[in-house]
């Protein structure tokens, strides 16, 4: 039988899943509220800057860029873990999707940045 | 004794029931969903390219296609946020014994925004039943 203690315990990772979870589910509503309902197709650059000109938006989708990355690659790594992989595999993969996740949320706040200023970048 | 458990496909039909289905859902919105992140993110990253660009890229999802996609979004991100509320109330308010009987709330509350949201995701079925 393999050692079945673990080092870090995934509690926390359930606990964290929650948490971005609430965060994700009031922020989607306001997220799909104010892109497809409080503006009219098609989106653009101005009518996105319009609203992110403002701090507390930008804010807002920070966080939930934050908490969308997070959740979704912890759930991409829970749904591996389901189908047992090997200790090794496991970690492999937990820190390839570390690196991912880092990658994405540095390209997600440069992606925002334009919007922050008048005239873009 | 085989210990080999069935694989996680068969086992959604062999123990089929509503909790197996919300599940089922939940997990097939998930993946479709981390996948639609990095769609997202790329996309949104046209704005690196100048206002322009984004509204280039943005104007090429704007087409019947594109919102029917959009829609079908719109539905795992529903199922996804209201059956994860479940998961997530059963969880933390102990509602273990009741957490069956709100799947069917979620059912219902994302009938109701679905149905809802229809005709503004997709304007091209109010031409068509318009057309009728």
């Amino acid at each position: 039988m393999g050692n079945l203690t673990r080092h870090t315990s995934p509690a926390f990772n359930w606990f964290m899943q929650r948490i971005t979870a609430i965060i994700l589910a009031i922020g989607l509503l306001v997220h799909f509220y104010v892109l497809h309902f409080a503006i009219e197709r098609p989106i653009t650059f101005e009518k996105v800057q319009e609203r992110l000109l403002t701090p507390g938006w930008v804010l807002f989708d920070l966080i939930l860029l934050a908490s969308a990355v997070y959740h979704g690659l912890f759930g991409l790594f829970n749904v591996i873990c389901d189908y047992n992989p090997g200790e090794t595999f496991r970690k492999i993969i937990g820190w390839f999707f570390f690196i991912v996740g880092v990658v994405l949320l540095i390209y997600g706040i440069m992606a925002l940045l334009p919007f922050t200023q008048r005239g873009g970048v | 004794m085989d210990m080999k458990k069935p694989g996680m496909i068969r086992e959604w039909y062999l123990n089929f029931n509503w909790g197996m289905l919300a599940f089922v859902f939940h997990r097939i919105s998930g993946l479709a969903l981390v996948f639609y992140i990095f769609l997202h993110i790329y996309s949104i990253g046209h704005s690196l390219g100048g206002g322009n660009e984004f509204d280039r890229m943005m104007q090429s999802y704007n087409t019947p296609l594109g919102h029917v996609i959009e829609y079908f979004l719109l539905l795992a991100v529903l199922w996804h946020l209201f059956n994860g509320l479940r998961i997530t109330i059963t969880d933390f308010l102990r509602f273990s014994h009741q957490q069956r009987r709100l799947i069917f709330w979620v059912f219902i509350i994302c009938g109701i925004l679905a149905i809802g949201s229809l005709f503004r995701f997709i304007p091209a079925l109010k031409v068509l039943i318009g057309g009728i």
